[in-house]
Parts: structure tokens; sequence; C-alpha cells
């Protein structure tokens, strides 16, 4: 018997299907045993009619249909704790008198996050409304996509507030819009705005409002259409109200985008937040929750930073705080290397 | 030995994918069978398909034995159906015979004259259509969920293979399955975010420091916003929509395919870029590997490759190139 091809996917995520093709040259039939790492299953099998199942991660495939090749799919269940663990995936082709082992070895990376730096403490004081946010820094070790969602905290009476404008600019273009309509049913104004174009808009800036998390999609053509709309209102003062509003919109965009794709494979959402304590918190607590790209999460970073309080004010004082992801660029990722 | 549930569950599973995959392979020889049923009359086999998995046109050679057929010349018609074409006929396998067929009272008629006398063999050519949907359940593909980045470029792995299919086998040899594409969603959306420039984001983030400086009261810093929202408009009055124009113009370029090639047994097809979006940045770009299969080469397996920086090197110098063009126009304006 000899093996002519073999192959299984060079890299997996836990849950990810991993393909694994085998084809061979043999005169005689052989029964298949399998045998996966602990924690790994079956999820498809390929060409294969009689089929012992031993565990969940052994099988005995006493009969295939066409003689020659076989096809499977695998998944890792387990999370693993490195970047990367190598795994046998033992294939053994049985016959009396000719038995031919044949060991693949499977990928499975994850993403692993450490902490870099976090400040033992942050003294309120107020200067720390000209030193920019307080940076938590943290290390991603590893391959492929990973978001990551920062949780803030504190011990006692705070408020947590994201440091995006957005909102803040919609609810503003909204209200101004909104006042602008009415005063065109009072007559008051000349807004020649069609009702349509005006329902679609609003439509569009409240989905944004609703969905703070989302990426904010619109359609660029009815942004070009708008804003050729608004340009031909008469009323001077409310096009370039209205015109500024839009400007901050799109930069406000693109700037949300920036801060939530900040490198490449990272994605953050609300990298930046206000944390408002009174007086009475002692500690800020932050959760640093990471999922990859197939949304299998992994265990969060939590812990604590303590807050001294250098000030006499008695009311919420603002810390800026921004989450900061850095690649770990000291990783051997040649391992994966495979030249073709 | 004891089952345990799971254990019971996935035995199921497993029996159930066997019998769901013979009947695909039922179905696919149902949907090719169809076209042997025209000739029904004439009992042809089928020695050749190919069928194109993009547009699912399946090319079907049917041959016809004329041996102990008595003036079989003036016999030969089928019915006329708008679900297939005759492409080619052949006297003998090899000779083509034009204007082979006439079409007459809802019927293919066979103009015999030029068949040779001598001639045992009819070779027909039909261009029909095979549901995608059995088509699809016909391959397995997969495809990897992330890339490998090695700092320069990001790479995908693929695989597609033709899964159970003896019984199609057993029915005929000659079957190609070509341009069988795997489409890879290459992410793209960093590759922008990571390219403008932090001159472009300072003057950006200005208008909405103004608003937040509005909203704080505070009158100092709405002087310090307002003084620097001026600044920035006179050093490049560069507004947002013209960066998302900047996006627009280099997805309208339409030159992804120089940023993506492919190793192993798969070449780079379709390019999709989104160009209807609703985001103003594109997440990804559907980039479509293919490769033909047939039973021999039942398996095909290779990688995508994106050149990510040099992808994020055009859009930084259409970038860079706005910033530059409205620093000259606002110094020129200022002379």
């Amino acid at each position: 018997m000899e093996i002519l091809k073999k192959y299984i996917a060079p890299w997996a995520l836990i849950n990810e299907d991993i393909p694994i093709h085998v084809e061979w040259i043999s005169d005689k039939n052989h029964e298949i045993e399998i045998i996966l790492p602990e924690n790994f299953g079956f999820s498809k099998f390929f060409n294969v009619v009689d089929i012992e199942i031993i565990k969940e991660n052994h099988v005995i495939i006493h009969k295939i249909i066409k003689q020659g090749s076989i096809a499977i799919c695998i998944k890792a269940r387990e999370k693993y704790s490195d970047w990367l663990t190598k795994l046998p995936i033992m294939i053994r082709f049985i016959n009396n008198q000719d038995t031919i082992e044949l060991v693949l070895t499977a990928n499975i990376y994850r993403p692993v996050v450490t902490i870099e730096f976090i400040p033992k403490s942050i003294i309120v004081d107020k200067l720390i409304k000209t030193e920019g946010p307080i940076q938590l820094k943290f290390k991603l070790n590893g391959i492929g996509n990973v978001s990551f969602k920062p949780e803030l905290g504190a011990t006692g009476t705070f408020k947590v507030e994201k440091q995006s404008m957005f909102t803040e600019v919609v609810k503003k273009i909204l209200s101004d819009l909104n006042e602008g309509i009415e005063n065109q049913h009072k007559n008051e104004m000349s807004v020649d705005v069609s009702d349509e174009l005006v329902d679609e808009f609003v439509d569009m800036f409240m989905h944004f409002n609703e969905n703070k998390d989302e990426i904010y999609p619109f359609k660029g053509e009815s942004l070009d259409e708008f804003i050729e709309v608004i340009k031909s209102i008469p009323e001077e003062k409310f096009t370039e109200m209205m015109l500024g509003y839009i400007q901050t919109f799109f930069s406000e965009t693109l700037i949300e985008l920036m801060n939530r794709f900040p490198s490449d494979h990272v994605e953050i959402s609300n990298s930046l937040q206000n944390i408002s304590v009174k007086p009475t918190v002692e500690k800020v607590t932050y959760c640093l929750r990471y999922k990859d790209a197939l949304d299998n999460e992994y265990e969060p970073l939590e812990g604590d930073i303590s807050v001294i309080h250098n000030t006499a004010e008695d009311d919420f004082f603002n810390i800026p705080l921004s989450i900061e992801i850095i690649p770990d660029i000291e990783t051997d990722f040649t391992v994966l290397e495979v030249e073709k | 030995m004891t089952v345990d549930p799971i254990t019971m569950v996935a035995a199921g599973k497993i029996a159930s994918d066997a019998v769901s995959s013979a009947k695909t392979a039922a179905e696919l020889g149902e949907s090719i069978d169809r076209y042997r049923l025209i000739f029904k009359k004439y009992k042809p086999d089928i020695t050749n398909i190919r069928i194109n998995y993009q547009d699912c046109e399946a090319l079907i050679d049917l041959h016809i034995s004329l041996k102990d057929k008595n003036d079989w010349r003036a016999k030969i018609e089928i019915p006329y159906g708008p679900d297939f074409t005759i492409v080619n006929t052949y006297a003998g396998l090899y000779k083509p015979v034009r204007n082979a067929w006439k079409i007459s009272n809802g019927k293919y008629i066979l103009n015999g004259k030029d068949i040779p006398k001598d001639c045992d063999d009819l070779l027909v050519s039909l261009k029909g259509k095979i549901d995608k949907n059995i088509l699809d359940k016909f391959i397995e593909i997969t495809r990897s969920t992330d890339p490998f980045d090695n700092g320069e470029e990001d790479r995908y792995w693929m695989c597609s293979k033709i899964t159970n299919a003896t019984v199609l086998e057993k029915l005929y040899d000659g079957f190609i399955l070509e341009n069988v594409n795997v489409d890879v969603h290459v992410i793209v959306r960093s590759s922008f975010t990571t390219s403008i420039s932090p001159d472009l984001k300072i003057i950006m983030s200005a208008g909405s420091q103004l608003i937040n400086a509005e909203k704080s009261g505070d009158r100092n810093q709405q002087k310090i916003a307002k003084y620097r929202l001026k600044k920035l408009k006179d050093w490049a009055p560069v507004e947002p929509h013209e960066i998302y124009k900047v996006v627009a113009d280099l997805i309208a370029r339409r030159n992804f395919k120089d940023y993506v090639y492919t190793k192993g047994s798969y070449s780079i097809g379709q390019i999709y870029q989104d160009e209807d979006r609703v985001t103003p940045i594109p997440d990804t770009v559907e980039v479509d590997a293919f490769t033909d299969l047939n039973f021999e080469n039942d398996f095909a397996e290779g990688h995508i490759f994106f050149k990510r920086e040099d992808y994020k090197k055009e859009i930084r110098d259409e970038m860079d190139k706005l910033l530059d063009k409205k620093i000259k126009k606002s110094k020129k304006r200022r002379k």
C-alpha cells in the first residue's frame, strides 16, 4: 500500500471545520481507524458506508464506497492555552498483512491576550483633563481576527460614557432637522426637502442611534443626494448648519471606524471611554472580553486600578481611558509557513 | 461497549449524512438523465459530461448506435424543448455534420443526407442546465475563517471536493466539473482604517471637538476648539466626504486583482467589490478562485494570497495626494 496524497487544513480555530483528504493505492481492502485528540469530534464523512463509532473521537471505517480515497471533516472543541497547539491525527489502514499508520498534524490556534501595562493607580486631579486618556495596554499573541469589548466599572457611584461624539452629533442633527421640518410646516421657513428623503434620513440616523455598537451603515448615494438637496435650500442659515452637521457626521463615522479597527486583525468596540467617579470611589475595574473570528469567547482579563482623589470637588470626576492592543511581534509565526 | 447519548447522536448524524449524499447523487443523476431521456427511443449512452459550476451549464455528449436500425435517417426525431440546445452532431464520433437538424412541427428532425451510409455511430452534444442547488450539495467547499499574516500578506487556505458520487461514476466515466469556485472573503477594512494618516485624523476630529466643547459649556475650551478648527481649515481644508470619495475611487479602479494571487490548483476568477455597500469603508472583497474537478481528481487544495501591505500603500498614496492637493491649494489662495 502506498499513500499518494495527504491533506489537512493548515490552521484552524476551535469549532472550525478541518478538512482532511487522503488518497492511496493498494491491491487490498483496508479498514480505516481514525483516532483524534481528546475533545475533538468528527463533523463530516465522505465516501463511507459502514462506520463504527468507538468514541466521539475514535472511529473505525469498515467499508468505503470508492477504493483509494477518504475525506472527513473534524473539529477541535477544547480551548487550549497557547496561541498554537499541534495535535496528532492518527489514521491507521488495517489489513492482516499490511497495516500502515499515518499521522497528520492539526494546528489549532487562538488569540492569547496578556496585560502589557496597566497603571496601579490613577490620581484624580485637574491635570487629568489635559494629559489625555490613561492607557490600558494589552498584548495580543497569535494569528487571526480578534474582536475586543472592554467594560469599565467602579466600586461605588460611577457613570461610563463612550468617548464617541457620534451619538451627540446624530442627536443634534435629528433635533435640528425636526425643528426645521416643523418650521417648514408652519410656513416660517421655505425648506424644500421631500418627505421621503427626510424619512429615509431620520430612519438612518435613528438606526445609528439604536445600534451604537454596529458599524454605521449608510448609502453614499443618498448622502450625496441629501447634501445636494440641503445645498439647494434657500434658507442659508439652516443649510449651513445642516451641512456642518453632516460633515461632522461623516468625520465621526470615519474616526469611529479608525478607532474600531486600529490595526490589522484587531477590532475594539469603544476603545475610548470615560468613567466618571464620585470621591467615594476607591477602585476602577476593567474587564476585557475578546472573541475570535468564529465568535469563540476566551477567558476575559479582569482587574482593578486604585483611584487616589486629589481634588476638593464633591461631584463626579471624569477619567478618560483608552484601550490599546499591541500585537506581539516576537511570536514565531514561521511554524505555520507551509510553502507549496 | 456502552454507547453514551452524544455518540448515539453522532452516529445518527453520520447515518443521515450518508443517506443524504446518496440522495444527492441520485438527484444529480436524475437531473442529467433528463437529457438522455430526450433520445430515449434510440437508447443513447452518455459518454461525456462537462458541467460549468459557475453558470450551471452542462454539455452532455450522447452516443447513439446506428447498427441494426433500418432506414434510421428518416426516422430520428426528438421533441423540441426550450431547456436544451443541440450544439454539435458528429457522424461516426468525430466527423461534424453541418445543419444536422431542422425544427419542424415542434420537433428536431435529423437531416440524414450528410451522414455516410456505412456510419454506425452518431454523437450528439446537448447543452442544458443543472440545478445549482443540486450541484452545491455535490461539492464540499471549505476555506479558512482567518488569514495567516506573514507581515506582508494575508493568506487563506481553501479546498474543494466532489463528495460521495459513486452512483454517478458508475453511470458516467467522462465527468468533468469545470470552474468550481471557492469564494474567499478577503478582509480589507483595516487596510483602509490604518492607511489614513494622523494628519487627516486630526482634521477630521476638529469639528466634533467643537461640538464637545460647546456641550461642556467651558468658554476657554470653546475658544481653543474654534481656533483649532479655523487653523486646520486654513492649512488643509479637507472635507470628510472627500476621503470617502478617495475610497470610492480606489474601489472603482477595479484593480484588486493586482493584489491577489493563488498557489495550488486554483486560479483567480471573478472579484466582487461591493460598490453598493452600506458602510463607508468596505469590510471585505469577495475573490473567486476556481479549479476543475473530475472523478480521478476529485479533490483540489490551494491558497489565496492578499498583498495587504502593497494594497495599503496604494491607499496611503491616494490619501496623501488628497492632503497635498488641499495644502497647495490653500497656500495659493493665501498668496
